[in-house]
């Protein structure tokens, strides 16, 4: 293992019967860094994770974690991960705190100030029951314990799912505090946004490979958007085609309504825009599905400028 | 151990544990309190009894069943072992499968216990629960026999017959806790199965008394090795209990075995 890996991995397969949920992870994580692991629903990222953590074995290959085989030194391994499951489901016959408890019992290690301190910079009160939580709130409680005993490594599935913009812009600041304390964050997500405001690398993971490992700077010059003008009068639609970064491009009989998609700079749409009396215009962002299927669709064409020339 | 999870198991099921023992408790007070107008016309019961088949005697367990001991083993002794089995089993099944069901195995899992910790925390626990239920009915027994002096038969024995009773009981628990292990998700089928292993059991030692056919398949239930009659009479019979012991230990290994071997379900 790299001096440097907090979590490496080998050739790591699942299969279920002949369902391959995850192929040759080849994976390094390094120490200090908050590396998001994307994909779409159904990808494969649960699968590494519970993979990793041992709550499910390997077909075949290996996995290290903070240089601990993940198999064999699972337990100590625990003992040094924070880890948020993708579903978080409590015990209803619990308050926050006496589930708190229970954790840190069970953990051997007293973290009861700590979770406190957690509880409410997330404005989450421990003595309320468990039992009927929204989601949001299973959420808090979930990362509470994910993060009472300072781990040196966190694994969260999903993290944000569900919090509120207020929320989550509380975990971002504590993630960022946990990177500046030297510890690492593995985190999987759907979402780009939270990715891109949070992480230093990812991994993209799709149908069970891993397609492309990237820094956050590479993985922001892939986005595109999808703009829709809607015009007074009809346009001349070869004048928007004929521009250097639309990408795609729809519109309606009338040629009164244009869906355009765009990478990289917009002024030159908006310029052009200006000379037709606009009626309306909104901007879409794409899923991250959508991103996926457009730089990594397809025979790994997951060079952004080689993808761009097959487009055009 | 941090014994955290045989704490939380414990509490969980308190509720049960008082319900199971207080409902026991109040039936036993209730046979035991009819024990004095059946002794008092033991004659007219005698030649009623008379009249019946010897094979109906005989899955009674006893050929006295008007005596304090027969009396006791024919209306209570020997359904305390069935009756707690439908409690073991349910233990036995919600100890994985109940937490691979409600989705809280990951967060368990995923703490630095190991697997074998979990399980065997939580069949101490039912271990435990078990203990407190039979301590309720032993107390009912003792109160039942203050007031109605009739049923004329020592603690120490009452003692013997009621604590012996646990080991048929975890070894039924040790099937369904093996069941659990093994089959993830599958808590029908594990329920379903642990259920037909008890009642099957029962009913093949309950009829072997009847039948010579039926009598050879006795020694593979575990209710054969616990005869309440003879420990009332004359102790505990200590090469029965080895063989319960030993049952319930094979059960809990395989359970462990399994347990360590395949994939959680979430």
């Amino acid at each position: 293992m790299a001096q440097n890996s907090v979590i490496q991995t080998h050739n790591l397969t699942k299969k279920y019967g002949g369902v391959v949920a995850l192929q040759d992870l080849n994976l390094e994580v390094h120490r200090g860094e908050v590396f998001g692991y994307l994909g779409p629903n159904g990808a494969g990222k649960t699968t590494t994770i519970r993979t990793l953590l041992d709550l499910i074995r390997p077909t075949s290959g290996t996995a290290t974690i903070l240089g601990l085989d993940s198999r064999r030194d699972s337990v100590k391994i625990h003992a040094q991960v924070g880890f948020l499951p993708s579903e978080m489901t409590l015990y209803h016959n619990m308050t926050g705190r006496q589930y708190v408890r229970f954790i840190e019992r069970a953990r051997g290690v007293a973290c009861m100030q700590e979770a406190e301190q957690l509880a409410e910079r997330l404005d989450y009160d421990l003595n309320r029951s468990l039992e009927g939580l929204s989601t949001g709130n299973r959420r808090k409680m979930g990362l509470i314990t994910a993060l009472m005993h300072r781990p040196p490594l966190l694994i969260l599935d999903e993290p944000t799912s569900g919090l509120d913009p207020l929320m989550q812009q509380t975990f971002n600041e504590y993630i960022r505090q946990i990177q500046a304390e030297g510890r690492t964050v593995f985190l999987s997500s759907h979402n780009l946004p939270e990715v891109e405001t949070l992480c230093d690398r990812v991994g993209i993971l799709r149908a069970g490979k891993l397609v492309a490992v990237e820094t956050i700077q590479a993985l922001s010059g892939l986005r595109f958007r999808w703009f829709v003008l809607e015009f007074e009068r009809p346009i001349e639609i070869e004048q928007f085609r004929a521009l250097s970064n639309v990408t795609a491009l729809e519109t309606n009989l009338e040629n009164t309504r244009l869906r355009i998609q765009v990478s990289g700079a917009i002024d030159p749409v908006i310029k052009l825009a200006a000379h037709y009396p606009l009626r309306d215009l909104s901007v879409e962002h794409p899923s991250l599905e959508e991103t996926f299927l457009e730089f990594y669709g397809s025979n790994n064409k997951h060079d952004p400028q080689t993808q761009k020339e097959v487009r055009a | 151990m941090t014994w955290a999870i045989f704490r939380k198991s414990v509490r969980d099921s308190w509720k049960g544990m008082f319900g199971w023992g207080i409902g026991l408790g109040l039936y036993a007070l209730l046979v035991i309190g009819l024990y004095p107008s059946v002794a008092a016309q033991k004659a007219d019961y005698e030649k009623l009894m008379e009249s019946y088949p010897d094979s109906m005697m005989d899955m009674f367990g006893t050929d006295d069943l008007f005596s304090p001991i027969g009396y006791l083993q024919s209306q209570l002794m020997l359904y305390i072992p069935l009756l707690l089995g439908i409690y073991a089993i349910l233990q036995g099944l919600n100890a994985v499968t109940g937490e691979e069901r409600k989705q809280t195995m990951d967060t368990l899992a995923a703490l630095p216990i190991p697997r074998w910790q979990i399980l065997t925390e939580k069949f101490l626990a039912t271990l435990v629960i078990m203990i407190g239920i039979l301590t309720q009915f032993f107390l009912s027994l003792v109160l039942g026999r203050a007031l109605w002096p009739e049923l004329d038969i020592s603690v120490d024995k009452l003692a013997m017959a009621t604590y012996a009773s646990l080991l048929p009981i975890m070894v039924v628990a040790g099937v369904a806790y093996l069941l659990s292990a093994t089959l993830p998700m599958h808590r029908r089928w594990g329920g379903i199965i642990s259920a037909l292993f008890l009642i099957g059991t029962y009913l093949i030692y309950a009829l072997g008394n009847a039948s010579q056919t039926i009598e050879k398949f006795q020694p593979f239930t575990p209710f054969e090795y616990y005869d309440a009659v003879k420990i009332l009479k004359s102790g505990l019979q200590i090469a029965d209990l080895l063989v319960l012991i030993i049952a319930t230990l094979v059960l809990w290994v395989a359970s462990l075995y399994t347990f360590e071997q395949r994939d959680l379900g979430t």
